[in-house]
C-alpha cells in the first residue's frame, strides 16, 4: 500500500480539480474542494506490554460551496471520481437549502504554496525500540507507575486544497505522536489517572526526555496516600503547565471563540484594548513558534496563517475569531484558526522560588471541572494535587474542590515561572494565582 | 446500506488466528442557528472496511475506506503481519480466547438519509417559535444534529451481523442576564434512537421543551449562588444517569480494573446501600428497547446485560474478550468501535441505575436544607472513583419545598461513598443517550436512572 510521492500529488491535484469543477459548473460563485491521503502507523501498548499495532489508510474530501450566498459544507472519504461529483453536488443542494448570508467569504487570491515538514516516512522499527526503551524507562525509574494505556503514532499525511479564487495550497507532513495514561499504585492503593502528551517531528531523543513526562511521572508517583482537605480557605493555586493549558481552552471558550463573540455572551467583548490580566501576561496562538511541531499554515478560509497575540502585557489584544464572524461583528479576524499551539511568555522566577514565598496554597495536577459559566465562574475537583505551606509542597490531597472566575485570575496572577513546558504542540510555564477558593470536605 | 459482501471474505482469514473483519458506514448531520443566523450546515459520510487479528495475544489492525474484495483482501494481511511484528517483541505469549457462541444477527431495521433542508427546516421553525414566545432573552442557538452507524461484522470464531444505530436530537440554548447583570445560559437535548424526521416528524414535543427551557431561564435569573460542603442532595435521572456512567461505569470496565481502578478490590463486597442497583443494558430495559441497543459487539460477542451492583454488592464487570478470560468469565459484548478506523474498546451501552419505590414529591418534601440538581454539561470520573459533575440548572430545597434556582455550580463525592448516602430512589426512569463518552475513541452512550436522594460535596463560593 504504497504511492510514489509524484503519482500520490498528482492524484491528489486532480480529484480536488474534479470536486472544485463540479462546484462551480453547478452554479457556486465561491467554492473550495479540498482532498487528503494519510497513513498512520500506531503501536499500543496496555499495563505495560505491547498489545496492538494499527495501520490505518485514509482518504478525505471536504467541500464548500457559497452559491447566492448561501454556503454548504460536506466531507467524506469516497474519493472515485463519480463519488467526488456526487458529493459536490450533494454540497451545492446543502448550500441550497441554507440562508443568503453574504459575510461568507473567501479569501483573496495567495501564490500557490507547499509545505513539507517532518519525518515523511516512518521508521518502523526505531518506532517500536524507542516505544520499549520508554515502557522500561518508565518501569525502571518510576516503579509505581502502572502505564494503562500508551499510544505512539507516525502520521504522514499529504494534501491538496483548490480554491475557485486560484489559491492552491499543498502540504506534505509526518509527525510522531506520544501518548502516555497512567497512575501509580501501592498495595491495593491507586493514584488519580494522568494523562501526557508530546508530539515530536523525529525519534532523536528517548521519550523520558520529552515533553512533561518525566515530571509528570515523579508527581504523580507522590500521590497515591492522599489525605481529604478538611477545611476551607483562599490561597495561592499553582498550575503546572499541562493543566494551564486546560485552562487556556476555557479562556478561549468562554471569552473570545465566534460563538461568544457573535452571540454577545462574552464579558470581555467591549475589553478590546484594555486590560483583562496582570501586566506581566502575554499569551499567543503560535503555529510558527520554533517549538511547535507542523503548525497550522492556512485556514480553511484560504488565509495564510501567522502568530498572533491573544494577549500582550495584560492588554486584550484580538479575539479568535473566524472571518466569517469577523464580518458578521465587525471585529478583527484572527491570524489564525488554530485552537492550540499556545505561548505564554515566561517569568523571572523559578518554579522552586515561587512556592518557597507561599504561605498556603495548593499546587495543581490536574483539574476536573464543569464547563465555565458565561459569566467564567468555574468551580471543581483538583486532582494529582498537593498542599502548599510555608513555602513547601506538603501531603497530596484528595476530595478538594477549587471555585473562582476566570477573568478575575487572570488580574490575580503572582506569578509565572521561567521554566517552560514544550509538547510540540504548546509552550507554556507554571502560574501562580492568588485569593482562589480551596475548599474540602 | 451497506452490502453485506464482507461475510464471503473470511475465505481470507488467516489460519489460527482470531479475527474480525468489519465493514462500516458513520454519517453526521449538523445544523446551528445561532441568534437567527445559520453559522453550521455540515454533513459527513465515512464508510470504510477494517480488520483485526489476533496472535499470540497481541492484535494487528489496519483499515481502508474503501469497501471492496480487494481492500478487504488487503486490510486483512496487513492486520496480520502487523500482529506478526508486534508478537515479536511482545512477552509473554498468550494462549487463544475461549470458544464463544456462533451465529448470525440479522439486520433489523432499515433506514434512508434525511436531507440537510429538513435539519435547516427544524432549526428554523424553533428558532421562530423561541423569538415569538421567549421575550427578554439575550441569545438562542438550535442546533439539529444526527449520526448513523451501520455495520457488517464477520468473525472467525463468533457471531457475524448486520446492525445498525441511528439517534438524532436537537439542542435549545437560551442566554439572559440575571438580575445582578450575571449572564446566564440554560440548555436542553431531546430526541433519541432514530432518525431526524422520525423523531421530529412534529414539533410540538420540541416547543413544550423551548418553553421549559424558557422557564427554568426566568426562574434563573433570580439565581443564587450554592453553599460550598456536605448537603443533602437529589439527583434528577439525568444526573443520576451521569453517576451511572461516570462515577461507578468507568471504575468497573474491565479494562481499567486491570489499570489499577477502586474497583478491583471490591468485588462481592457492598459498595452501595442496599436499595441500588446498577446494570449496563445490552438491548432491552424494562421490557423496552433501550435507546441505544447492541445486540452484538465489535468482537462477535452476542451481548447481554453487565449486572454491576446488585442490591447494593459489587457484582461484576463489563468485558471484552481479552478481559473476559483474564477474569475467567464471559464476556459481555462491551467491546465497541466509533469508526471503521477505530479498535473496539471495552465500552458502555445503556447504563443505569435501577428505580426504587419513591415519588419526587416526597422527596423533596423529606429535605429541611438541601439542593435539587437537574441539569448537567457534564461529568469526569477518576480511578478512584472521585468524580465531578457540571450542574447547569438547579433549586434550593428549603423546608420541604423548591426555593430559589441556583447559579452553575459543580458537585463531587467518591462514588462507592456516595452510594451508600442514598436512602430514596424514585419511582421512575429518565434516559440520556445524546452524548459521547471519551476514552480514545468517542462513542455514543446512553445512561439512565431515577431520581436519587443522598449526600454530596456542592461546590460554591
Amino acid at each position: 500500500m504504497s504511492h510514489k510521492k509524484e503519482d500520490v500529488v498528482n492524484t491528489l491535484i486532480n480529484k480536488a480539480k474534479i470536486g472544485l469543477e463540479t462546484l462551480q459548473t453547478g452554479g457556486a460563485e465561491q467554492a473550495v474542494c479540498a482532498v487528503s491521503r494519510e497513513v498512520v502507523r500506531e503501536i499500543n501498548a496496555t499495563w505495560g506490554e505491547f498489545s496492538l499495532y494499527r495501520t490505518l489508510f485514509n482518504d478525505s474530501v471536504s467541500f464548500m460551496a457559497i452559491r447566492d450566498q448561501k454556503r454548504g459544507v460536506l466531507s467524506q472519504n469516497k474519493v472515485g471520481e463519480d463519488d467526488l461529483r456526487e458529493g459536490a453536488k450533494r454540497c451545492l443542494d446543502s448550500a441550497e437549502a441554507a440562508d443568503p448570508d453574504d459575510c461568507w467569504q473567501l479569501a483573496p487570491e495567495v501564490t500557490e504554496q507547499l509545505f513539507e515538514e517532518g519525518s515523511l516516512v516512518c521508521d518502523e522499527e526505531k518506532l517500536l525500540n524507542r516505544c520499549q526503551e520508554f515502557l522500561d524507562d518508565v518501569k525502571e525509574r518510576y516503579p509505581m507507575i502502572c502505564v494503562e494505556e500508551m499510544y505512539v503514532s507516525h502520521l504522514f499525511r499529504e494534501s491538496c486544497a483548490l480554491y475557485s479564487t486560484g489559491s492552491v495550497f499543498q502540504a506534505r507532513r509526518g509527525v510522531y505522536a506520544v501518548s502516555l495514561m497512567f497512575n501509580a499504585q501501592e498495595g491495593d492503593k491507586t493514584s488519580s489517572f494522568f494523562g501526557s502528551d508530546v508530539v515530536v517531528a523525529t525519534l532523536d531523543h528517548p521519550f523520558i526526555e520529552l515533553g512533561s513526562f518525566a515530571g509528570d511521572l515523579a508527581l504523580v508517583s507522590k500521590q497515591v496516600h492522599t489525605s481529604a482537605l478538611e477545611e476551607k480557605f483562599k490561597g495561592v493555586m499553582v498550575l503546572v503547565p499541562g493543566c494551564f493549558g486546560s485552562f487556556l481552552d476555557d479562556y478561549i471558550s468562554t471569552f473570545v471563540a465566534d460563538s461568544v463573540i457573535l452571540d454577545g455572551t462574552s464579558v470581555w467583548r467591549d475589553k478590546l484594548g484594555q486590560k483583562v490580566a496582570d501586566p506581566r501576561f502575554t499569551f499567543s496562538l503560535a503555529p510558527f513558534h520554533p517549538d511547535m511541531v507542523a503548525g497550522e499554515r492556512h485556514t480553511s478560509e484560504g488565509y495564510l496563517s501567522e502568530d498572533y497575540d491573544l494577549i500582550a502585557d495584560g492588554i486584550l489584544k484580538s479575539f479568535r475569531l473566524s472571518d466569517y464572524a469577523a464580518r458578521k461583528t465587525g471585529f478583527a479576524r484572527s491570524k489564525n484558526s488554530v485552537f492550540g499551539n499556545f505561548v505564554v511568555a515566561p517569568g523571572d522566577e523559578s518554579i522552586d522560588e515561587i512556592i518557597k514565598e507561599i504561605d498556603r496554597g495548593i499546587l495543581v495536577g490536574r483539574f476536573s471541572g464543569g464547563s465555565p459559566s458565561t459569566s467564567g465562574d468555574f468551580s471543581g475537583v483538583v486532582k494529582n494535587t498537593f498542599l502548599i505551606e510555608n513555602g513547601e509542597v506538603k501531603g497530596a490531597l484528595s476530595e478538594t474542590m477549587v471555585s473562582g472566575n476566570l477573568a478575575e485570575l487572570l488580574l490575580n496572577i503572582r506569578a509565572i515561572s521561567s521554566e517552560v513546558v514544550k509538547d510540540g504542540s504548546s509552550v507554556l510555564p507554571w502560574i501562580a494565582f492568588n485569593d482562589v477558593i480551596v475548599s474540602g470536605k | 446500506m451497506l452490502q453485506e459482501t464482507i461475510f464471503e471474505y473470511k475465505k481470507y482469514f488467516a489460519d489460527g488466528a482470531e479475527t474480525e473483519l468489519r465493514a462500516q458506514y458513520n454519517e453526521a448531520r449538523r445544523a446551528i442557528i445561532l441568534c437567527g443566523q445559520l453559522v453550521a450546515n455540515s454533513s459527513s459520510d465515512y464508510t470504510g472496511v477494517s480488520a483485526r487479528v489476533r496472535k499470540g495475544g497481541v492484535y494487528g489492525f489496519s483499515s481502508t475506506g474503501e469497501y471492496t474484495e480487494d481492500s478487504a483482501r488487503r486490510v486483512l494481511e496487513e492486520a496480520t503481519s502487523n500482529a506478526e511484528i508486534l508478537e515479536n517483541h511482545a512477552r509473554p505469549v498468550k494462549g487463544s480466547l475461549p470458544v464463544i457462541e456462533r451465529g448470525m444477527r440479522p439486520i433489523s431495521e432499515t433506514i434512508q438519509s434525511v436531507t440537510q433542508r429538513f435539519y435547516l427546516d427544524v432549526c428554523r421553525a424553533l428558532d421562530s417559535y423561541v423569538v415569538e414566545h421567549c421575550p427578554g432573552i439575550t441569545s438562542r442557538t438550535i442546533i439539529a444534529t444526527s449520526d448513523t452507524v451501520e455495520k457488517v461484522i464477520a468473525t472467525s470464531d463468533g457471531y457475524d451481523a448486520h446492525v445498525v444505530i441511528p439517534r438524532s436530537y436537537v439542542y435549545i440554548v437560551m442566554a439572559a442576564e440575571s438580575k445582578d447583570g450575571t449572564p446566564i445560559e440554560v440548555t436542553k437535548t431531546f430526541g433519541g434512537h432514530g432518525t431526524l424526521d422520525l423523531n421530529f416528524a412534529d414539533l410540538e414535543e420540541a416547543k413544550r421543551i423551548a418553553d421549559e427551557v424558557y422557564t427554568e431561564l426566568m426562574k434563573k435569573r433570580e439565581a443564587t449562588y450554592t453553599e460550598a460542603g456536605v448537603k443533602t442532595c437529589i439527583l434528577s435521572g439525568t444526573l443520576a444517569g451521569m453517576l451511572a456512567h461516570e462515577a461507578v461505569g468507568h471504575t468497573v470496565e474491565a479494562d481499567l480494573v486491570l489499570g489499577g481502578s477502586v474497583a478491583a478490590h471490591l468485588l462481592d463486597q457492598p459498595v452501595a446501600c442496599e436499595m441500588v442497583s446498577m446494570i449496563d443494558f445490552a438491548h432491552t430495559a424494562f421490557g423496552e428497547p433501550a435507546p441505544l441497543p447492541v445486540y452484538v459487539d465489535d468482537e462477535g460477542v452476542l451481548a447481554k446485560d453487565a449486572i454491576l451492583i446488585e442490591n447494593g454488592i459489587l457484582k461484576g464487570y463489563m468485558h471484552n474478550r481479552e478481559s473476559a478470560k483474564h477474569f475467567g468469565v464471559e464476556p459481555t459484548g462491551n467491546a465497541r468501535a466509533w469508526l471503521y478506523s477505530d479498535e473496539p474498546l471495552i465500552r458502555m451501552r445503556n447504563t443505569a441505575i435501577i428505580p426504587g419505590r419513591d415519588k419526587l414529591e416526597d422527596m423533596i418534601a423529606s429535605i429541611d436544607d438541601g439542593y435539587y440538581f437537574v441539569e448537567t454539561n457534564n461529568g469526569q470520573a477518576d480511578l478512584t472513583g472521585e468524580f465531578m459533575f457540571g450542574v447547569t440548572v438547579g433549586y434550593e430545597i428549603k423546608k420541604g419545598k423548591l426555593g430559589r434556582a441556583l447559579y452553575d455550580t459543580t458537585i463531587s463525592g467518591i462514588a462507592f461513598e456516595m452510594l451508600k448516602s442514598v436512602d430514596m430512589l424514585s419511582d421512575e426512569i429518565e434516559w440520556t443517550s445524546s452524548g459521547f463518552c471519551g476514552k480514545k475513541q468517542r462513542m455514543p452512550v446512553g445512561l439512565g436512572g431515577p431520581h436519587v436522594r443522598c449526600r454530596l460535596t456542592v461546590g460554591g463560593r
